[in-house]
C-alpha cells in the first residue's frame, strides 16, 4: 500500500481558515454536512472542535482498541447559525439581525485565547484533518467492515452504501474527525480530497492553503519534502502519537522561545514563551530535538551559511511542496 | 469560456474519472451481485469500491470562469470561478503566478474571504432590483421599482438641485475597489460638478506624514520583496490578520535569515511569529521612534554620505527665525525654493541642486561636500543645519526617558536599535493604524526616518505604506473631462462640518488635557480648519455646500466615520435623496431614500493593486443576475436618464463659476461615453487597458486566460518594474540622483511653515506628549483594528465567518478587566462614554492590556441591539499639520495630503449589560 501523508508547518500557519473554507465549499456546505468541518483550525492550548476532543477517548492502547469513546454531543460542534437578513432588512420587521439560536460554542470558540497573562500570554494555530491513519481506530472499530483504506494513496475512506450508522467509528476516533450524517444516517468524514488527489490535483485544503504551511506526498518518496522532514530532518511530528492510530499528518511544531517574554521589570526574559511541557503534550519526545534542529537551522541562514532544511521549509513553489 | 482550456471539461472529466474506477477494481455491475461477499480485514483488502463516485461527481462543473474580491482589499488575487447550472457554486485559486529567481513564488494567493465568495454573495442582503424607501429612513421598508423610475427620480432631483441650489450640491462619495466601477462615478461627478470626498483620509487611510517627506506618502515594494529583507518591522499592521496572501512571504523570510519585529499594543497573531514583541503603550508609538533615532544618532549609526545626498539634513536653517536659508534672503528677487548647504571644501553657503526652485534637476553634489553637523556664518546670516536641530531636539528622548511613556524598557529598545543599525535591508510594514492616532503624523515621519538614517530607503529597504494602485494612464483618461475638475473635498473636514463632530467633539474631551498633551484644544482645531479653508489651503465646499443630492457609491459613510448615529442623523437633515448603489443591503443603505442593485460576482472590471506585479481580472463568470447592472452600466444609465430629462425638460448648459468650469446637462450621456466610444463594460475596460502604457495591446485578451496578467515596466510611480526581481519604489532617486517630489527635491525631514513652527513639529519628534488624549473620567481605550474576518464590512456578515466567530458582534477584554468588572466571557455588555453606546457580548482575550476595550471594526449596524454600533461611541479630532497648504508639496491633494480620520483617541468604559 502507498500512503500519501502531508505535513503541516505551524511556524507558516497564519490562522486564516482559508484551508477550513475550501473544505466546506467543495465539500460540507450541504446535505447535512453542514456542521462537520473536515478540516478545521484551532487555537492552541485551548478546547478546539469538537469542544474538549482531546478527552473525548478512543484511540489504542497497548495495542488493544479502547472502547471507551464518546459521541460528542452536537452543542460540542457548535451552532450552524441563520440570520434573519430577509426579514430585518427588506421586510422591515424586527430591529436586529440575530443568529437564530444563541451562540454558546463554535468551531472556532476560543481563537486566539490560548494561556498566559499579557504580555507573557502565548498562542498558535493548529489546522486538523483526518489523519488518514496507518492504524485507524475508525476502521478498527467498525462492526460493519464499511472503512477502509485505498490501497493507492493510504486514504481512509467510509464507504457511503455500506455504512449503517452504527457510529462506533465517531467514538473510537481520538481526533474528533470521523461525523455522523443526521441527513443520509451515515458517518462521514474528510476523504483526503481523493477525486482530486486521483488526478495529480493536491487537496483542497492543500492546494489552497495561502500560508503555504502544507506539504503532500507519498511517505515513500525518498526525494519529496514529507521523506525529508519527518524521517531526515525529524522536524515534522505526528499529534498525539501515543493514541496509537499512526497518524499520516505531521506537525513542524511551533518555536517556542520566541518573541521573549519580559521579566516583571520589563526586561526580556530568557525563558521560553510557551513552555515546552505543553508542546511535548502535543508531539511527544521528539519534540526538543526537533525545535533544537530548526533553531540551529535558522540561526545558520541568519549567518548567511546554507540550510537545506529551512529551503525545504520555505518551499519556494507548488512543485517544491506538492509531489503527488 | 471554452471549458477545455481549463483541462476539465464535464465530459471528459466524467469519462476519465469512470476509466480511473474501472482500472481500480471490477467493473460496478459486478459489484451489485457480490454485497454479500465477506470482508476479512478492511485494512488490506476492501472489494467494494464503485461508490466512490458518490464523491467524485461533487467535485465537477459547467463552466469555469475568472474573478477578483478585492472589494475593501489591497491584495488582488486571481480565483476560478466554478459554474454549475448557471449558478457559481465554488472558488479555487488559480495559482499560476510566475516565479521569479530565488524568490518564493506568490501561489497560491487569497484568503478565506475569497473562499467563501460563491455562498456570500447568495444571501438574501445581496440585492436584486432597485428599492423604493416607502416607511422612514431607517425603517427598511421599501417596495420594488423599475430601473426606470429609480433613475428618473435621480436625474430629475440632480437637475431640480443644481438648478434651485446651485452647482455643487450633489455630492458622489464611491469605493468601489475596481478600475472602470470606481472611475465611473468619478467621470459622472466631474460631468456634474460635484462633490468628489477624498475617501482615503475618511477611512483613515492616509499618511500625511510621511507625505512630507516623500512623494507619494503611500506606496509599497511588491510584497514578495519582503522575502529579501533580513529584519522586518511590523508596526501599526498585523499582516497576518491583515494581509493574509502575502503573510507567507514573511515566515519565509525569516526562515532565510530574517528577523521578524512586532511593536503593538497587543500580542496579536502577528506577535506569535516574531522574535521580537514590543509591547507599546498604544498611542506613545512616536515616543519609540523617537528613542529609535535618538539612538541611532547617538551611537553614529547613521550613513553620512547617503544623508548629505538624499536628503535635507544637511540643508541650512536660519537660527534667527527658524527657516530654511533661501536665495531670497541673500537676493531680493531670488527664489524661495533654492536652499543652501555648507560645504565644507570651500567653507561657504552654496546652492543645493534638486529642490523645487532649482534648475539643476538632479541630486547629485558634485566637488561639494556638504556639513551635517555645525554653526556657520553665512553672509552675515547665523546658520545651523537641519541634522542639527534634529539632534538637538530629539536628544531629549532616550530610552530612559520614554519608558514611562512607552512602556518600554530601555535595554529593549536598544536591542531593537541595535539589530537595525547592523541589519542590511530594513523593511517596516507600516499599518493605516498608525495615522489614526493624532501622534501619527510624527511617529509615521520619525519612522521613515529610521529607514533613511541608515541608508535603506531606496537602496535595500522599504517603509512600506499598505499600498498603491499600479500607474494606469488610460484610467485617467477615463476618469478626467477637460475644464471639469469637479469639486474635491477632504471628508474628514465636510463630515466634520456636515455631520456637527465639532460641537459632538468640544462636548466630549477635556480642554485642559488636550492643551497641556498636544497644546490646542477642539475650538482651536474649528478655528484652524476656518482658517486654513479661508487661506485656501483645504477646500471650502464642505462650508458653503450641502449633500442634497448623496449618490453613494459601494461605501457605508456612517460606519466609516466616529459617531455612526450623530453623523447619520446630522447628515440627513441636510440631504434631500439619499441612493445607496451597492451589491448588499448594508447598514449605511439602511437609510436609503433609492437602493441600486450593483453586480457583484457579475462584474467585469480590473483591479491594480501594487502589491503584485500582476493585474487581476474580475472576469464576469456569470452575466448580471435578477435586475443587477455593473457599475459603469449604472452610471451610464444615470448620465443618459439626466440627459433624456434635461432634454425633455429643455435643460441645457448650468455655468459654474466657482470651480470655472459648466454643466452640460443635455449633453451628459454624450459626455460620459466620449460619444458612445465607452458605453460598455468591455469598451471602459479596453480603453483603460489599451492606452496604459504599462500594458499596451494585446493584453486584454491575455488577462482573460489566466484572470490575471503581468504589468511592465513603466506601471511604476516612482520608477520602473524590474523584470526578475520584485519591486521597490524609490531606487532611481538614488540610482540615478533624481530629485524627489518635496519642495526640497529631498527626503525632507525639515518643515519652516509657520505652523510648523507654531506648533513645535519643524523636525520629526513626538507631537503628544505622551498618553492618550481621550478623557481620563473613562477607563479604556478603544482599539478597532481591522479583522481577520472581514475587509471592512466586505464578507463581515457572510454566515461561515460569522460561524467562525461568536455568531454576533463582540468586545475582547483583559480577564483582570472582566473580573474587576464582574464580566464573564460570553456575557453581553455595554461600553459607553457621554457620546453614546454600543452593545456586545464579552471575549476573553489575554492578549490585551489592561486598558484596551478591542472590537475589531466593519460590523453592521444592523448586528448590535438596539441598533447601536461600535463608532458610536468614536470621537473625532482634527490635526492641524494636516490642514496645512501653500508650501511646496504639503499641500491638499486627494489621497495624499488632507486630516487623516483619527479613530484612537477615544476612551470608554464598560459594564454587563
Amino acid at each position: 500500500m502507498r500512503q500519501l501523508a502531508y505535513v503541516f508547518d505551524l511556524n507558516k500557519c497564519i490562522g486564516c481558515h482559508t484551508c477550513t473554507m475550501a473544505c466546506k465549499q467543495l465539500w460540507t456546505n450541504r446535505d447535512g454536512r453542514e456542521y462537520m468541518y473536515w478540516n478545521n483550525v484551532e487555537s492552541r492550548p485551548g478546547k478546539g472542535y469538537p469542544k474538549n476532543w482531546e478527552q473525548k477517548g478512543g484511540g489504542f492502547r497497548n495495542g488493544a482498541l479502547l472502547t471507551d469513546g464518546k459521541i460528542p454531543p452536537k452543542e460540542d460542534y457548535g451552532g450552524v447559525w441563520e440570520y434573519n437578513l430577509q426579514e430585518v432588512l427588506l421586510e422591515g420587521k424586527g430591529n436586529r439581525v440575530v443568529p437564530h439560536e444563541k451562540p454558546t460554542w463554535g468551531v472556532n470558540w476560543d481563537e486566539d485565547e490560548g494561556k498566559g497573562e499579557f504580555p507573557n500570554n502565548h498562542f498558535f494555530y493548529m489546522p486538523r484533518i483526518c489523519n488518514h491513519c496507518s492504524n485507524p481506530a475508525c476502521l478498527a472499530a467498525c462492526p460493519r467492515k464499511a472503512i477502509y483504506k485505498r490501497p493507492e494513496d493510504g486514504l481512509v475512506v467510509v464507504d457511503q452504501e455500506r455504512c449503517k450508522g452504527y457510529r462506533y467509528c465517531v467514538k473510537a476516533c481520538p481526533y474528533g474527525k470521523v461525523y455522523f450524517n443526521l441527513q443520509t444516517g451515515k458517518s462521514e468524514k474528510c476523504i483526503g480530497c481523493y477525486p482530486r488527489v486521483e488526478k495529480g490535483t493536491p487537496p483542497a485544503c492543500v492546494a489552497q492553503c495561502v500560508g503555504k504551511i502544507r506539504f503532500v506526498g507519498y511517505r515513500d518518496d525518498k526525494d519529496g519534502p514529507i521523506h525529508k522532514l519527518v524521517e531526515q530532518w525529524k522536524v515534522a511530528l505526528p499529534l498525539h502519537a501515543e493514541y496509537g492510530t499512526q497518524p499520516n499528518v505531521f506537525y513542524v511544531p511551533p518555536m517556542n522561545v520566541t518573541p521573549p517574554p519580559f521579566e516583571e521589570d520589563g526586561r526580556l526574559s530568557d525563558k521560553p514563551r510557551i513552555p515546552l511541557a505543553d508542546i511535548e503534550a502535543l508531539f511527544g519526545p521528539g519534540t526538543k530535538q526537533a525545535l533544537e534542529t530548526l533553531g540551529r537551522e535558522m540561526q545558520k541562514r541568519r549567518e548567511a551559511k546554507p540550510s537545506e532544511l529551512t529551503e525545504i521549509l520555505i518551499g519556494y513553489t507548488n512543485k517544491d511542496r506538492y509531489r503527488l | 469560456m471554452d471549458q477545455s482550456d481549463n483541462g476539465v471539461s464535464r465530459r471528459k472529466f466524467l469519462k476519465s474519472s469512470g476509466a480511473a474506477v474501472a482500472g481500480l477494481a471490477v467493473p460496478s455491475g459486478v459489484w451489485a451481485f457480490s454485497k454479500i461477499q465477506p470482508i476479512a480485514d478492511p485494512l488490506k483488502h476492501y472489494p467494494y469500491r464503485g461508490w466512490e463516485d458518490l464523491y467524485r461527481k461533487e467535485w465537477t462543473w459547467d463552466s469555469v470562469g475568472f474573478t477578483t474580491h478585492s472589494n475593501g482589499c489591497v491584495a488582488g488575487c486571481a480565483w476560478k470561478v466554478y459554474v454549475k447550472g448557471g449558478v457559481p457554486m465554488r472558488e479555487e485559486q488559480v495559482s499560476e503566478y510566475p516565479q521569479l529567481p530565488g524568490i518564493p513564488d506568490m501561489n497560491p494567493r487569497g484568503c478565506q474571504k475569497g473562499a467563501v465568495y460563491c455562498s456570500w454573495v447568495k444571501q438574501p442582503d445581496f440585492l436584486k432590483w432597485p428599492l423604493k424607501r416607502v416607511g422612514a429612513r431607517g425603517e427598511r421598508k421599501w417596495k420594488r421599482i423599475s430601473w426606470d423610475e429609480a433613475l428618473t427620480e435621480i436625474a430629475d432631483k440632480v437637475i431640480d438641485t443644481t438648478i434651485k441650489r446651485g452647482p455643487g450640491n450633489v455630492c458622489i462619495p464611491k469605493r468601489p475597489f475596481a478600475v472602470i466601477s470606481n472611475t465611473a462615478y468619478t467621470r459622472l461627478a466631474n460631468l456634474l460638478g460635484a462633490i468628489k470626498p477624498d475617501v482615503s483620509s475618511m477611512t483613515g487611510d492616509l499618511y500625511p506624514g510621511i507625505q512630507t517627506v516623500r512623494m507619494p506618502a503611500r506606496t509599497v515594494s511588491t510584497f514578495d520583496d519582503w522575502f529579501t529583507s533580513d529584519l522586518i518591522l511590523m508596526w501599526h499592521k498585523n499582516p497576518i490578520v491583515t494581509r493574509i496572501p502575502d503573510a507567507h512571504f514573511l515566515m519565509e523570510a525569516r526562515y532565510n535569515g530574517a528577523r521578524l519585529v512586532n511593536i503593538s499594543a497587543d500580542y496579536n497573531p502577528s506577535s506569535i511569529h516574531s522574535d521580537l514583541f514590543v509591547p507599546v503603550k498604544m498611542g506613545t508609538d512616536s515616543h519609540l521612534a523617537a528613542a529609535i533615532v535618538n539612538t541611532l544618532i547617538a551611537g553614529k549609526h547613521y550613513k553620512a554620505d547617503y544623508l548629505k545626498e538624499q536628503t535635507d539634513l544637511p540643508f541650512l536653517v536660519r537660527t534667527d527665525n527658524g527657516k530654511f536659508l533661501r536665495e531670497k534672503d541673500f537676493k531680493a528677487d531670488g527664489s524661495d525654493e533654492v536652499f543652501y548647504v555648507w560645504d565644507t571644501k570651500s567653507g561657504k553657503a552654496v546652492p543645493a541642486p534638486g529642490s523645487m526652485g532649482s534648475k539643476e534637476k538632479t541630486l547629485k553634489l558634485g566637488a561639494v561636500d556638504p556639513a551635517l553637523e555645525g554653526v556657520f556664518n553665512a553672509d552675515g546670516v547665523k546658520v545651523t543645519t537641519v541634522f542639527e536641530r534634529l539632534k538637538t531636539e530629539i536628544a531629549p528622548y532616550t530610552p530612559e526617558a520614554t519608558q514611562a511613556t512607552t512602556g518600554i524598557h530601555p535595554t529593549v529598545v536598544r536591542k531593537l536599535a541595535g539589530w537595525i543599525a547592523e541589519c542590511k535591508a530594513l523593511r517596516i510594514l507600516d499599518g493605516y493604524n498608525n495615522q489614526k492616532h493624532m501622534d501619527g503624523f510624527q511617529c509615521g515621519r520619525l519612522k521613515i526616518l529610521i529607514l533613511t538614517l541608515i541608508g535603506h530607503h531606496g537602496t535595500t529597504g522599504s517603509i512600506d505604506t499598505t499600498y498603491e494602485g499600479w500607474r494606469l494612464e488610460g484610467n485617467t483618461e477615463l476618469g478626467a473631462v477637460k475644464g471639469r475638475p469637479g469639486r474635491s473635498v477632504s471628508m474628514v473636514l465636510a463630515q466634520w462640518v456636515w455631520g456637527e463632530q465639532y460641537r459632538r467633539s468640544k462636548a466630549y474631551y477635556d480642554s485642559a488635557q488636550l492643551k497641556e498633551q498636544i497644546g490646542f484644544d477642539v475650538d482651536d482645531m474649528e478655528a484652524l480648519r476656518k482658517e486654513s479653508e479661508a487661506k485656501g489651503w483645504m477646500p471650502k465646499w464642505q462650508s458653503i455646500k450641502d449633500p442634497v443630492v448623496y449618490i453613494n457609491g459601494g461605501i457605508n459613510l456612517w460606519a466609516t466615520s466616529n459617531g455612526y448615529s450623530h453623523l447619520a442623523e446630522n447628515f440627513l437633515k441636510r440631504c434631500e435623496l439619499l441612493v445607496v448603489v451597492d451589491f448588499r443591503l448594508n447598514s449605511g443603505a439602511m437609510y436609503a431614500d433609492i437602493v441600486l442593485p450593483a453586480a457583484a460576482m457579475e462584474k467585469l472590471d480590473v483591479r491594480e493593486t501594487s502589491t503584485t506585479r500582476f493585474i487581476h481580472l474580475y472576469g464576469q463568470p456569470v452575466k448580471p443576475m435578477y435586475e443587477r447592472k455593473t457599475d459603469w452600466q449604472i452610471n451610464v444609465a444615470l448620465a443618459q436618464k439626466i440627459q433624456e430629462r434635461a432634454r425633455a425638460r429643455g435643460v441645457g448648459r448650468v455655468e459654474d463659476p466657482e470651480i470655472k468650469s459648466w454643466i452640460d446637462f443635455d449633453k451628459v450621456y454624450d459626455e460620459f461615453t466620449m460619444d458612445g466610444k465607452v458605453v460598455t463594460d468591455e469598451q471602459a475596460l479596453r480603453l483603460v487597458m489599451e492606452k496604459s502604457k504599462a500594458l499596451g495591446p494585446g493584453t486584454y485578451e491575455e488577462m482573460f486566460k489566466k484572470g490575471f496578467v503581468e504589468i511592465g515596466a513603466a506601471a511604476g510611480k516612482t520608477g520602473p518594474i524590474p523584470k526578475d526581481k520584485p519591486y521597490r519604489p524609490f531606487t532611481v532617486n538614488v540610482t540615478d540622483k533624481k530629485p524627489y517630489g518635496t519642495l526640497t527635491g529631498r527626503l525632507q525631514f525639515y518643515v519652516d511653515h509657520d505652523w510648523y513652527q507654531r506648533f513645535g513639529a519643524t523636525v520629526p519628534k513626538p507631537q503628544v506628549k505622551g498618553g492618550h488624549l481621550g478623557p481620563k473620567k473613562y477607563p479604556f481605550k478603544t482599539n478597532s483594528p481591522h479583522t481577520r474576518w472581514g475587509i471592512h464590512s466586505f464578507a463581515r456578515n457572510e454566515q461561515w465567518l460569522l460561524r467562525h466567530q461568536r455568531g454576533e458582534p463582540d468586545v475582547c477584554l483583559n480577564a483582570k478587566v472582566m473580573a474587576r468588572k464582574g464580566i464573564k466571557d460570553g456575557d453581553l455588555v455595554r461600553v459607553f462614554n457621554s457620546h453614546g453606546e454600543f452593545f456586545a457580548v464579552a471575549k476573553l482575550a489575554p492578549s490585551l492590556p489592561d486598558d484596551q476595550v478591542f472590537s475589531e471594526h466593519g460590523w453592521e449596524q444592523y448586528l448590535y441591539k438596539n441598533m447601536t454600533h461600535y463608532n458610536n461611541v468614536g470621537s473625532e479630532l482634527i490635526n492641524p499639520l494636516e490642514m496645512v497648504g501653500g508650501y511646496g508639496h504639503i499641500k491638499y491633494a486627494s489621497g495624499g495630503f488632507n486630516p487623516n480620520r483619527i479613530f484612537y483617541e477615544t476612551t470608554v468604559d464598560v459594564e454587563k449589560a
